[in-house]
């Protein structure tokens, strides 16, 4: 049975996937193919490079299943707006037109662009969607399920039995967080407070979060009150959620913590530097930093510990978009409450096409999902060199690098690996690109892990990247126990999470260390990308350690690279050495 | 004729609606991307490496200014600019002809040529120093992409009867404006939206309020039966 899964909301990260007799053969974010970061539009683009990698036309499809339904999205939008009768009025077109959009012509949209009887589509509810993506990616038979994020429906959070083999279905709720009552928006409107883009520099409030103080944790404890089921609630007089397009706090809210940054405002935290003076408004912004990313830390493992008193099992799936808060997942793993943590490669809304076509599958064809599948994080598009060869050499006298082929895997590792151990910044682009949003060694930006100068030239260069933002580092798997402090290197794969260095190592990854002496690990092995796994092997020959610094290479402001051509835009537009596209080597001249 | 309006209200009217010089900037940002990714798109169809070459160094340029407008913007705003994500549909067909990839590249020459014109009369007006600038020095390169993209159309082989090609990409870009703004046109649905949001408003707000209080044991069940309906109905396919 071949079913796509959609996800598309208006508001971040429209994505496809395809699902062919229960196994996932590809999938992909729209921002991909669009080189608009965050792209919420129908992805279209992302859906024919599905069909076409699934060798599909819209006629061989069964099901489409999509990642939430747009009846129960409406009555929210409704009701969110009646809640705050009269002063909703001003917005009350704009939302609804979004929400009525969606209920009344989603359906014969996506039937009419895929040829499909619309009786084949198939909207499955948003957390479904993102239980089933991080259970039936896992390794699992039996597992605790919890999503976490803004809002799906009428839902912020649950809960969730995950077993393969229930007679009552795969995913059984058992828990529900309701909207308004929601961690990720609490997050996000911090995220907005501290004048960082919501539902996108999420990332920044947690690096910032290492420099501060927990100093409000009391205040986000003011907004934030315990409910009488163990969860949370939220104090509803410190926000507005009527117009989601907008930053949702009262005044309340800053009379409580002060007026919010001035987004144009640069911080002087540097994570490689623990001596920088700041100013006192930037400690406070750091000190509110830490306090929401505590309290978050705080919740998640008092949310695990209640799905573990619910569903008896050492295993936990965890999605959601706050899930992709790799410190916070840090403390759920050291928390102990599960032995055996998955958190998929890219757990938010990106994610949710996945698993609303693997949830789809689980209920029209049960015994495909009854063993657990290994899905790699390289299942979106390929890049070809062939466009950037013809591009080189046609420029000509014009040209700003030199260009040389390699065929042999090993020869082309030894090479890169000297390149990189002479201090040279090395773009990365190799076969299908890693889904998330994530570099995992196929859409990488490289640097030797050891030298800071190095590292504040790709920052200030070529990432266009703030001070205080930690880089990640990729190491060779058979020494991820040596360098890290960390019990299950299973646990720590793909950067979903932070972890501690061991201190006889951070002189030689500092580069790549938070201020805390944690980085985010993407542990490689050879059977999942040999050819990185080469290339970690090839620079730990020459400089004693198989680690890198690794970071997305994007632009700032835009998604992973997807093609060479953009690689090579890139390349052109910053101060990056070399650029390697498949066996393609370019060293910049000038 | 529009030139000189644009040079002489463009101030003006930005002056009245202060709103609309960081929309303006935004929007230009957003239309240099969408030419950047045109280019990117159509590269691999062209057979010769040359083609290839200057489509990518115009590509590299438009990202430029794409980003010179996106740093005026944020330059201009005073909270974080929202950003607007157009869809992005390819100009050209899956598998262009010759005479598909002629018709692109007339379609860039006249995109760049008539926002050419229009940067060029902005960088003449009374603005904003540093857009002023802006648009001086892209518009410059503009020019360059323009009569570029005209040698590159004499390039692909035999020369297509332009005028006739130019009154049918004029005719499709009016018609797509035209589709636009009809789009854009939520008026009468918001007016609708409205009346029903004052009327029905004063008699139901309260009960569709109070599906935020909720009991959550009463939450779960909804969502619990929704599901078994779900999984049912997926079952019963």
């Amino acid at each position: 049975m071949k079913i796509l899964g959609i996800s598309s909301n208006n508001y971040h990260d429209a994505s496809a996937a395809i699902v062919i007799d229960g196994k996932l053969i590809a999938c992909s974010s729209e921002e991909r193919f669009t080189m608009q970061k965050h792209d919420p539009n129908f992805p279209v683009h992302a859906i024919n490079f599905c069909m076409k990698e699934a060798g599909l036309t819209p006629g061989d499809l069964d099901y489409v299943a999509y990642h939430e339904v747009p009846e129960v999205k409406l009555t929210r939008a409704l009701s969110a707006s009646f809640f705050d009768y009269p002063r909703s009025s001003k917005i009350f077109g704009t939302s609804m037109r979004e929400a009525i959009n969606g209920a009344f012509t989603l359906r014969s949209k996506v039937s009419e662009q895929l040829g499909l009887d619309p009786a084949k589509i198939i909207f499955t509810p948003h957390h479904m969607s993102h239980a089933a993506h991080s259970f039936f990616t896992s390794p699992f038979e039996r597992a605790a399920v919890l999503t976490v994020d803004g809002v799906g429906e009428w839902m912020s959070g649950g809960i969730f039995i995950g077993d393969r083999n229930s007679k009552d279905g795969p995913l059984r709720p058992m828990h529900v967080i309701p909207f308004p009552h929601s961690l990720g928006i609490l997050y996000a409107a911090f995220t907005g407070y501290l004048g960082f883009r919501v539902n996108d520099s999420e990332c920044s409030t947690m690096a910032l979060a290492a420099f501060g103080e927990p100093t409000y944790v009391e205040h986000v404890r003011k907004i934030l009150l315990p409910d009488e089921d163990g969860t949370y609630k939220l104090d509803l007089s410190y926000f507005n959620f009527i117009n989601p397009h907008e930053l949702p706090l009262t005044e309340k809210f800053t009379r409580l913590f002060g007026p919010p940054r001035n987004f144009k405002e640069k911080f002087s935290f540097d994570s490689m530097d623990r001596a920088t003076a700041v100013s006192s408004g930037e400690k406070r912004f750091a000190d509110i930093a830490c306090s929401i990313q505590r309290v978050t830390e705080e919740e998640l493992i008092k949310l695990a510990k209640k799905s573990r008193a619910l569903v008896d099992s050492e295993n936990l799936c965890f999605s959601g978009g706050v899930a992709m808060n790799c410190v916070a997942n840090s403390k759920l793993l050291e928390s102990g409450v599960y032995g055996n943590v998955h958190i998929p490669i890219d757990p938010g809304d990106g994610g949710a096409a996945i698993g609303a076509a693997l949830y789809a599958s689980a209920l029209l064809e049960p015994h495909h999902q009854k063993v657990p599948q290994t899905v790699g994080p390289y299942m979106c598009a390929s890049a070809d060199a062939g466009p950037v060869k013809s591009v080189v050499e046609g420029l000509g006298e014009k040209s700003f690098c030199t260009m040389k082929e390699i065929s042999d895997e090993e020869e082309l590792a030894r090479e890169c690996a000297r390149l990189l151990e002479a201090g040279k910044i090395v773009g990365w682009v190799q076969g299908r690109a890693e889904h998330g949003p994530r570099a995992l060694g196929h859409r990488s930006l490289l640097i030797r892990p050891d030298d800071i100068a190095l590292a504040r030239k790709l920052s200030k260069s070529v990432k266009k990247r703030a001070a205080f933002r930690p880089y990640a580092c990729s190491v060779a798997g058979e020494i991820a126990g040596t360098i890290f402090d960390i019990k299950n290197v299973d646990n720590y794969k793909w950067m979903q999470t932070s972890a501690p260095v061991k201190a006889e190592f951070h002189q030689r990854l500092r580069s790549t260390l938070h201020i805390d002496g944690t980085t985010r690990p993407h542990i490689c092995e050879a059977a999942e990308n040999r050819r990185f796994h080469l290339l970690l092997r090839e620079f730990g020959n020459l400089s004693g350690l198989p680690a890198l610094l690794n970071t997305s290479f994007n632009l700032s402001g835009f998604p992973l690279v997807n093609t060479g051509l953009e690689a090579l835009l890139m390349f052109s537009r910053t101060e990056m050495d070399v650029l390697v596209v498949n066996n393609l080597i370019l060293t910049k001249t000038r | 004729m529009i030139n000189l309006l644009t040079r002489a209200f463009t101030p003006l009217y930005w002056k009245l609606f202060p709103g609309k010089k960081l929309e303006t900037a935004q929007l230009f940002s957003s239309v240099e991307l969408d030419s950047c990714w045109q280019l990117l798109q159509a590269i691999p169809h062209f057979k010769d490496k040359e083609t290839q070459a200057q489509l990518f160094l115009n590509a590299v340029e438009e990202l430029g200014h794409g980003q010179l407008f996106e740093d005026e913007a944020m330059r201009m705003s005073e909270k974080r600019p929202a950003i607007n994500m157009p869809g992005r549909v390819s100009v050209l067909p899956e598998n262009p002809s010759v005479t598909d990839l002629q018709r692109f590249l007339l379609f860039f020459h006249m995109g760049e040529s008539d926002v050419c014109e229009k940067f060029n009369a902005l960088s003449k007006a009374d603005i904003d120093p540093g857009l002023r600038e802006v648009f001086r020095k892209i518009s410059e390169e503009e020019v360059e992409h323009g009569s570029d993209s005209l040698e590159l159309i004499r390039r692909q082989g035999t020369l297509p009867p332009l005028a006739k090609m130019k009154l049918a990409i004029t005719f499709e870009q009016k018609k797509n404006a035209l589709i636009r703004f009809a789009n854009s046109l939520h008026f009468p649905l918001t007016v609708i939206l409205t009346i029903i949001y004052f009327v029905f408003g004063l008699f139901i707000f309260r009960r569709m309020g109070e599906r935020f209080l909720l009991h959550r044991e009463k939450q779960l069940t909804i969502f619990r039966d929704q599901t078994e309906e779900f999984q049912k109905r997926i079952r019963g396919l």
